[in-house]
């Protein structure tokens, strides 16, 4: 079958009607993109040897990997000890608990993946909030926002990004390099804001001793809950040694030059060997989710399918035309990621910006400032998803998570709450990538 | 906030048994003492005082709780007479206080194990149920003394029985369990009851785990001896005014069928001294009625307490 590589516009409809799918949820998204792209290959679109070369494998590995090494740490009870140390550092401030457990969800968000470190963190600060008489809506909240800007700062710390890394072949410490300033100025604000907002629940209660009695009581039973766990030293060594080694394997590819998906294989591969005696291998493979992986596969392909027709470069080309100044070009990527990001899955939205960014990149060869395109689409795509509660899967399972336990979130209120705060960050974001354009 | 210390001292006593709810609750209190940063022992006592007035209304009260929290209390009074100074100061005194009575508690948990020297279970098949602390201590001490005995679990929540489980293999008791409502196909096999309580009330009634009820009505029935293990700290020294029963109503839904219906879920049950046939305390064994006087001495005891506080606090 010979291929379409002219414009059609079957594929931009199949893409569009896989993402309406995904949008109400009706089927799962993975088979909606397997079967797009099933159908592509099969109207000619795309060739079933291009379908192959468009899956970047190197997205999937990376992503597989941390999914392997998270669940394997989860196993090793590591995280429940680092709640646990945590919690008892608090002393049972709530403000202390507030910011403590904010900022840990940004810094694992960073290393692990969100919706991983939304489990991790919401239940225990659901029980600590709820058990000191406070509404535990407020944290929850500040969690999916720390999430989704923590996981902003790395390579490997949110989907977008790990796609971005993929296609662009940037390095762990260049996301890191590129990407602190605005994170951390979003941490900071956004935290300041929300602790003056909640100041009456979150205050200290150092001279109410029946709040603090409550306090300790909930402490106690968290370290007795933890000390009842079988934990192995030897298995929490390992766990954490690997680690520590990936995360150093990713930071040092300038040295060694591999890449950071094989890095990924290589920890995991080598924590599962060496854990062999403590965990069960077909266990941790079954808690990968081989669903978003297929989902992903299937974009990849779908994606291809949509750039032969030549509508993204027409895109790009749109974008480049329509205006000469580059500063307005690189605040529409970052707004308009920010606000899709808002509304629609954040990933085939990223698979598809990334020829188009490619695109804008090809017809300004020689703008100096080209890589601020990736820059602002990985913060506009990470940040943005913050607006609105099916922005970004930390929302939908840290919303969910509340729910299950008494704590009822609606659209309206994450919305009234989250948006002006995404305005802040994506404004943050804004002015750090002017900066950067106007200072170099 | 009662409520709250109310579900949260349920939840805590329901995972770790009530003599453990106790230490815990002691231990919570140091953390609270290290951690006030109030400027005055006169604003400490007032606090203590809120803490008592909360710790006497949970439902269910915790006898063992409150009288500790009384003794404390009256210890901060004692400080707070005894040695004036800063509050910094009188800390290190509250937390001697807190550790004496500590202390306190611990050798009158050890009375209690001590007093199994007089029991004789060799050979015998003891049924237990709930998850209790001093009834895992008490089969552990009678273990130590060399007495032969095999367990049966009455299983009940899967997380307590399982608790039950892990504390009996870790002490090489030998043991099987048997869905409690399953009992009356082994009645023949048990030879003695075993087991531990919440609190004993005015009424002369035991506050118990939920399912304990049925099973010393069926072994009470068959005449097989009925045991109850605990420290007369356990003593409800209060006129009972309500059931000490927590109910929860649950609404289900029925898992493939279009039906949704109510479940009532309890805290705790309740059995008559009288179904019991000896009790053991850290002061002996007692038959129902002995304990009955031993109850009614310290119930009059505690009202004289309160009568004479009552009068402090009227002058």
């Amino acid at each position: 079958m010979e291929p379409h590589h002219t414009f059609s516009i079957v594929p931009p409809i199949v893409f569009g009607l896989t993402f309406v799918g995904i949008i109400f949820e009706k089927y799962e998204k993975s088979l909606l993109a397997l079967l797009s792209a099933a159908v592509l290959i099969v109207a000619g679109y795309v060739t079933p040897e291009e379908a192959i070369e468009a899956i970047n494998f190197e997205t999937i590995i990376l992503l597989m990997s941390m999914m392997m090494l998270v669940e394997i740490a989860k196993q090793s009870g590591i995280f429940s000890w680092l709640n646990v140390r945590l919690v008892a550092s608090t002393k049972g401030n709530p403000l202390a608990i507030y910011l403590v457990f904010s900022l840990l969800t940004a810094v694992l968000s960073a290393f692990l993946d969100n919706v991983t470190t939304i489990l991790i963190v919401i239940p225990i600060t659901i029980e600590l909030f709820r058990g000191l008489g406070q509404n535990p809506k407020k944290i929850i909240l500040a969690e999916i926002f720390m999430s989704n800007i923590g996981g902003t700062l790395t390579l490997i710390g949110d989907p977008p990004n790990i796609i971005i890394g993929g296609a662009t072949g940037f390095s762990f410490n260049a996301f890191i390099e590129n990407l602190w300033i605005p994170v951390l100025i979003s941490i900071t604000l956004i935290l300041s804001i929300t602790v003056m907002q909640n100041w009456k629940d979150v205050k200290p209660i150092k001279h109410n001793c029946t709040k603090l009695l409550l306090s300790m009581m909930l402490l106690r039973r968290l370290r007795y809950r933890f000390v009842r766990m079988d934990l192995s030293t030897a298995f929490i060594v390992k766990v954490l040694s690997i680690m520590s080694l990936t995360i150093l394997g990713f930071m040092l590819n300038s040295f060694h030059h591999v890449p950071a998906h094989i890095v990924a294989l290589l920890g995991s591969t080598l924590l599962a060997l060496l854990c062999t005696q403590n965990i069960c291998i077909h266990k941790v493979l079954q808690t990968v989710e081989w669903t978003t992986l297929l989902f992903f596969a299937g974009l990849f392909v779908l994606v291809a399918g949509v750039e032969h027709t030549g509508i993204l470069t027409n895109i790009s080309l749109f974008i480049v035309n329509s205006t000469n100044n580059f500063a307005l070009i690189l605040l529409l990527v970052l707004w308009v990621s920010g606000i899709v990001s808002m509304i629609l899955d954040n990933i085939p939205f990223v698979t598809v910006m990334i020829p188009v960014i490619v695109g804008i990149q090809g017809n300004l060869a020689g703008q100096p400032h080209l890589d601020l395109l990736w820059w602002a689409l990985a913060l506009g795509t990470c940040i943005g998803g913050n607006g609105t509660m099916i922005g970004a899967s930390a929302n939908v399972i840290g919303v969910d998570l509340a729910n299950k336990e008494g704590v009822h979130i609606s659209f309206l209120s994450y919305t009234k709450t989250a948006l002006p705060l995404t305005l802040l960050a994506l404004s943050i974001s804004s002015a750090y990538i002017l900066i950067r354009y106007f200072s170099t | 906030m009662i409520d709250r210390y109310s579900d949260l001292m349920r939840t805590i006593e329901m995972e770790i048994g009530t003599y453990s709810l106790q230490t815990f609750m002691l231990d919570a209190l140091r953390d609270t003492v290290n951690a006030y940063e109030g400027n005055s022992m006169e604003n400490f006592c007032e606090q203590m005082n809120a803490i008592i007035n909360i710790v006497t209304s949970t439902q269910p009260k915790f006898s063992s709780i409150i009288d500790c929290y009384f003794t404390f209390r009256d210890h901060a009074l004692h400080v707070q007479e005894k040695h004036p100074g800063c509050f910094c100061e009188q800390k290190q005194y509250l937390l001697e206080g807190l550790a004496a009575i500590q202390s306190k508690s611990e050798e009158d948990y050890l009375k209690l194990l001590h007093q199994t020297k007089h029991l004789n279970f060799n050979g015998k098949n003891i049924l237990i149920h709930d998850h209790s602390t001093s009834v895992q201590d008490t089969l552990w001490t009678l273990k130590k003394n060399g007495q032969h005995f095999r367990v049966i679990v009455a299983e009940q929540d899967s997380e307590k029985t399982l608790n039950i489980i892990e504390t009996l293999t870790r002490r090489s008791i030998p043991f099987h369990t048997v869905p409690a409502y399953m009992i009356s196909n082994i009645e023949d096999d048990i030879d003695v009851c075993l087991f531990g309580c919440l609190t004993l009330k005015n009424t002369y009634d035991f506050v118990v785990d939920t399912g304990t009820t049925a099973i010393v009505t069926q072994c009470h029935m068959r005449k097989i001896p009925i045991y109850v293990v605990l420290t007369t700290s356990k003593f409800a020294l209060w006129d009972a005014t309500t059931k000490d029963v927590n109910q929860v109503k649950h609404t289900r839904k029925h898992p493939w069928k279009d039906i949704t219906f109510e479940r009532l879920k309890f805290s705790h049950d309740r059995i008559p001294l009288t179904d019991v046939d000896w009790v053991l305390t850290e002061k002996g064994i007692h038959s129902h009625d002995e304990l009955r006087s031993l109850y009614d001495s310290h119930f009059k005891k505690r009202k004289l307490q309160e009568q004479s506080m009552k009068e402090e606090e009227s002058k």
